[in-house]
This record gives structure tokens, sequence and C-alpha cells, in this order.
């Protein structure tokens, strides 16, 4: 009786011990495919999965990012693993891309010249709005002020950012006008119809907008339209650019071919025109050497 | 002996000045720190001027958004107020003021106003976030950042979103808006839109005037107007008529997003940040060119495009790079 009942408890223990010993084991390979089964092609549950979309346009300053990056994400995350992100700092946009090769830029073109000296990337697509990729930008004001010069220590409103319209004044003023930019008071409006109904109202003396923004304008408003004349007027520049890093991971060209189709689905269109576009197109020989200059 | 007794006395001397040339240290020393914490807590001695900023509430969203915008933009020294709490005591306020002594004020929303221009009649106020600022008193040291938007504005915008549109419709009272009635009357034509308008004096009218004007416009325009929004059961009406013919309502506050507004404009809160900044600058220049009242010059638009589809309105697409904010 008592050796049976010794060897019971030696058979308990043993069958413990099994138990325990199965149950690590079990633990074991349940933590080996939580740890390593993200690792896996294909398998993207775990891991930190999206790659992603950025975005920054200095030319532009209007606030919606958090209406860009809903439509957007809602209409990538269809087609797979991607995400947008966009930025309205320079600073936090080349901090958070410097490195990376599974991403894509969406920039402007002015904006990419800059950075092309930074970062190793390069050019596929051109943004086009009535298959046209070319833009030019207008310094207008009322009729009264006929040159440049008599903007001096005046006001001029900007849809883009301070740093951008101090640079793009510069380069399109003749050199005895660029002494006046660093005299003006830049005010920086949302949106280009804004800065021309700024000076409509007084608001301001003269704005830095677009050829297609003035055209627009003669449509809605002409009296105003008629009141305001050209005092400069840019070289043509291009519309945004879709650059990736030189040295891309495997997805980028997938993630390419998302952004270039996306004129051909309603959703897809109406995010593009989100951004002041209506479709890409492969760059040119006249594309790149705009871009080089 | 004498001589030791002598020099154990000049040694005791000597001991004795250093001793009290060193308490002497010692208190400059504890006074200058004394001094230097203290100064330290009071933010601005009198006389030392720059901007008091008096925030009428900073909890409130769009407050917050434009003294940080101030803040931004303004090239000098500021101080900020915050009255959310202080409303009954105003004391402790103009002392505030007082200690201050600011070159201008910024005064944000009604409240932060009524109180500047009550405590600092002989200071510079700049007025922002005052829904409808010709309520108050402004005297000739008041500069207005006004928060509404010209009629112009507004139509130019019906214009460049929906080309299609050339008639709508207002419902206002006479006693409150009818001179703004006028002035977008007048300005409409030069947008090529036809404004059409029916009065009312009590909220029960609104009813008949949507009889009269539902027939005849392609959208309605729901505007800032006591009577016409003094009870829900109106707001109701409106928007529940108009969704039955398929007029897309334009408004200007986001609050009419979840009536079933199409198209909201309202001015852009970071904007009127900056102008005010500017204003501020130029004023403590001495620049004589400043204007007292300044329209916003920044919009913020937000816009129901599923709305716009359903009710078959023509919506110009290049427009929608302009475009804060999607409805859904």
């Amino acid at each position: 009786m008592t050796k049976s009942a010794y060897l019971q408890v030696i058979l308990l223990r043993r069958i413990a011990f099994l138990v325990s010993v199965k149950a690590l084991l079990f633990y074991l390979i349940l933590i080996f495919f939580i740890v390593f089964a993200p690792c896996r092609p294909g398998l993207t549950v775990f891991a930190e999965s999206k790659y992603t979309i950025y975005f920054y346009n200095p030319e532009s300053n209007i606030d919606n990012y958090a209406s860009l990056k809903t439509k957007f994400d809602l209409y990538l995350k269809k087609i797979g693993p991607y995400q947008f992100q966009p930025f309205s700092n320079r600073n936090t946009f080349e901090n958070k891309t410097r490195g990376q090769h599974n991403c894509v830029l969406i920039l402007s073109s002015w904006y990419y010249k800059e950075l092309k000296n930074l970062f190793s990337i390069k050019p596929v697509l051109i943004g086009t709005l009535d298959d046209n990729s070319y833009q030019k930008k207008v310094l207008i004001a009322k009729k009264n002020i006929n040159c440049p010069a008599m903007l001096k220590g005046c006001s001029i409103a900007s849809s883009g950012g301070k740093e951008y319209t101090v640079e793009f004044l510069q380069s399109m003023l003749k050199e005895k006008d660029k002494e006046i930019v660093e005299t003006l008071q830049i005010l920086n409006v949302p949106k280009d119809i804004d800065a021309l109904i700024s000076i409509g109202f007084g608001l301001v003396q003269a704005a830095l907008t677009t050829e297609y923004s003035i055209e627009m304008l003669a449509d809605i408003n002409n009296g105003l339209y008629k009141n305001l004349s050209i005092l400069a007027m840019s070289e043509e520049s291009l519309l945004p650019v879709v650059a990736i890093p030189a040295e891309s991971g495997h997805v980028v060209p997938e993630l390419v071919e998302t952004i270039a189709n996306m004129e051909e689905t309603p959703d897809g269109k109406s995010n593009i025109q989100m951004l002041g576009l209506d479709g890409w197109k492969m760059l040119d020989e006249n594309d790149w050497e705009l871009l080089q200059k | 002996m004498m001589a030791v007794v002598k020099y154990s006395m000049e040694k005791i001397k000597v001991y004795t000045r250093k001793r009290l040339a060193a308490r002497r240290r010692l208190l400059i020393l504890l006074i200058t720190i004394i001094t230097t914490i203290f100064l330290s807590y009071i933010p601005y001695a009198k006389g030392n001027g720059g901007v008091l900023i008096i925030n009428s509430n900073e909890s409130v969203k769009k407050y917050s958004l434009i003294q940080g915008v101030f803040k931004t933009n303004f090239e000098g020294s500021t101080t900020e107020m915050d009255i959310g709490s202080n409303w009954l005591d105003e004391k402790k306020i103009e002392k505030s003021i007082g200690d201050t002594n600011p070159d201008l004020i910024f005064s944000i929303g009604s409240k932060a106003y009524i109180m500047a221009s009550r405590i600092a009649k002989d200071t510079n106020i700049i007025y922002s976030l005052g829904i409808n600022w010709q309520r108050f008193m402004i005297t000739d040291k008041t500069y207005v950042i006004a928060s509404e938007l010209p009629p112009m504005t507004n139509m130019m915008m019906y214009r460049y979103f929906f080309p299609d549109i050339k008639t709508v419709g207002i419902i206002y009272s006479k006693n409150h808006n009818k001179e703004w009635f006028m002035k977008a009357i007048t300005e409409s034509e030069q947008v090529g839109i036809k404004i059409i308008g029916r009065a009312i004096t009590k909220e029960k009218e609104a009813s008949t005037a949507l009889n009269y004007l539902l027939p005849k416009v392609d959208a309605l325009w729901l505007i800032s107007d006591p009577v016409v929004l003094s009870g829900m059961e109106c707001v109701n009406e409106i928007f529940a008529r108009c969704d039955a013919l398929k007029i897309p309502v334009f408004s200007y506050d986001q609050l009419f997003a979840n009536f079933g507004a199409s198209f909201i404009i309202s001015a852009d809160v970071a904007t009127m940040g900056e102008q005010a900044a500017k204003t501020a600058q130029n004023i403590q220049l001495n620049n004589t060119a400043v204007e007292k009242v300044q329209n916003p010059a920044g919009t913020y638009i937000a816009i129901n495009v599923k709305k716009i589809e359903q009710y078959g309105i023509k919506l110009n697409t290049k427009a929608l790079s302009s475009v804060n904010e999607f409805i859904e």
C-alpha cells in the first residue's frame, strides 16, 4: 500500500514535470511565431507594415492636411499596405524622410530642386492640370502700382510659405527690383484666391499668385480682374513632382504605379484634385532640363 | 608684555574688521539674490511696454490658435493673460494691466475687449474674434480684425466652386441685417450672382419666406441673423425643406455641418492672427497707414461633396485644392 502510494506520487510528479515541460515548449513555439512570423515575406500583420507617400509643398499654405490624410489613406488601404503623410514643416519633413528607401515623395518642383542637393532622389512623375504640367507665377497689384519698385515697404499676400515667397520673388524680379523683396511685409494666406481678394479689399498692395488663378479671377469677378495689373511674371516651372530615393526598396515601383493610376478611378482622381492636379505624366526631356536648372 | 598686548589688540582689530567686511559682502550678496528672485517673478516692470495679450478663454480652440499665431509672427515682447476664470476679479486684472503697462493690447474675444477698453482707455487695442464687432464701443484707439467675411468673398467662392449657381436666396431681418443685405445686393452684380431676399420680423415668418424663395433660387445662403436663427425649429425647417427640394444650403459656421449645410465659408483664424501681428508691428512703428477695421484675409472652406453630388450640382473640381475640410 505504502509502495503503491509512493509510486503514485512519483508518477504524478513525472506527469507534472512533463506537463510543465510541454507548457514551456508550447510557449516557446508561440513566442517564436509571434516574433519571427512577420519577417516572412507576405506576412505583415505584426510588423511596421506600411509604406508611405510623403507630401510636402511649400508653394501652398492651405491647412487641409487632416482631410488629405484621411482621403488618401482610405484610398490607399484598398490597394496595399500604403499610407499618406503630409507635412507642413520643412525640417520635420526632412528629418522624417532622410535615409528612407521604401517611400515615395510628392514635392513641389521648386522644393524638389532644393532637396535633390541634400538627398539622393530622382523624379519619376510630374503632375498635370488640363494636360499641362507647367505653371507661371505672377506678381500682381492694383493698377495704380505700375512697377515692382513702387512696392517698397508694402504688404504682399502669398499662399506659399515665407521662405518660398522671398526666394521666388528674388528669382523672378529684375536685378534693379530685387532690393524691394527684403522690405516687403508678407501675409501668408491659405489660398491663391484669398491673396487676390485681399488686394481687392486693400488689405495688401500686391499678391504672388499663379497665372491660372488670375484666369479664374477673370471668370468669377471681372471687375476686380480689370482693376489689377501684372508687375512681373516668372519663367515656366513644373507642377508638383513625384520623386523616389535613388536606392529604393522593392515596394517603391508598385507605389509609384499606384500613384500614376490614381486618375483612373473617381476616388483617386478626387484625391489628386485636392493637390491642385488632375493627373500625372512621365518626365520628358524638357521636364528633366527644368528640374536640373 | 605691553608689546604683546598691543600686538594682540592689533590682531583682534584686523580680525574684527575682516569679519565685518565679510559680513557686509554676505549681506550685499543676499540682498542681490533676493532682489533678483523677486524681480524675476514680476513679468514686466512698470513702463516695460510690449504687447499684452488678453484672452477671453484660452481653452477655446480658436482663441488659443490665434494667440499662438500672433506670438509666432510678432517680433517683440508679449505678456499673456487668460481671463477665462477671472471674469469677476476685475481688480486683479486691472492691477495686472497697470503693472505690465503695455504699449498695446491684443484682445481675443469680446470679453477681453470689453475689459481692456474699460480698464486701459488710453492704450491701443487690437480687437479680434468678437462676434459682430459693431455692437461694441469702438474708439480711435481700437483696431479691429473682423471675424465676418464680407458678402463679396462669399459670393466669389460660390462662383468659384459652383459655376452653375446663379441665384441665391437670403432670409434676413430688417432690424439686424438690412444694411448688410443691401451691400450684398450691390456686390452681387460684380460677381454675376443674383441675390433674392425676404425680410422677416419674427421667426414664424421664415416658413412663408421659404415658400417665396425656394421656387426661385439655386441655393439658400443662411446668414448670421438673430431672428432667423432664434430657434431650432426654424433652422430645422430651413434645412429640411431645402433638402427635400435638393437646394444646397450655404452657411458661415461649422456648426451647420451637422444640420446638413453643403458649403461653409468662415474666416481662417490663423490668418487673422497673422494680420493682428502685422497690425501690432505697424502700430509700434507708428505707421499711419494701419487700417482701423480689416476684413479677414483668409478663408476656411468646408464642403459636403456627397450632398452636392446627390443634389446634382456642378462642382468645379479644380477648386477642390482650396477646400480645408470635407464634411462626411
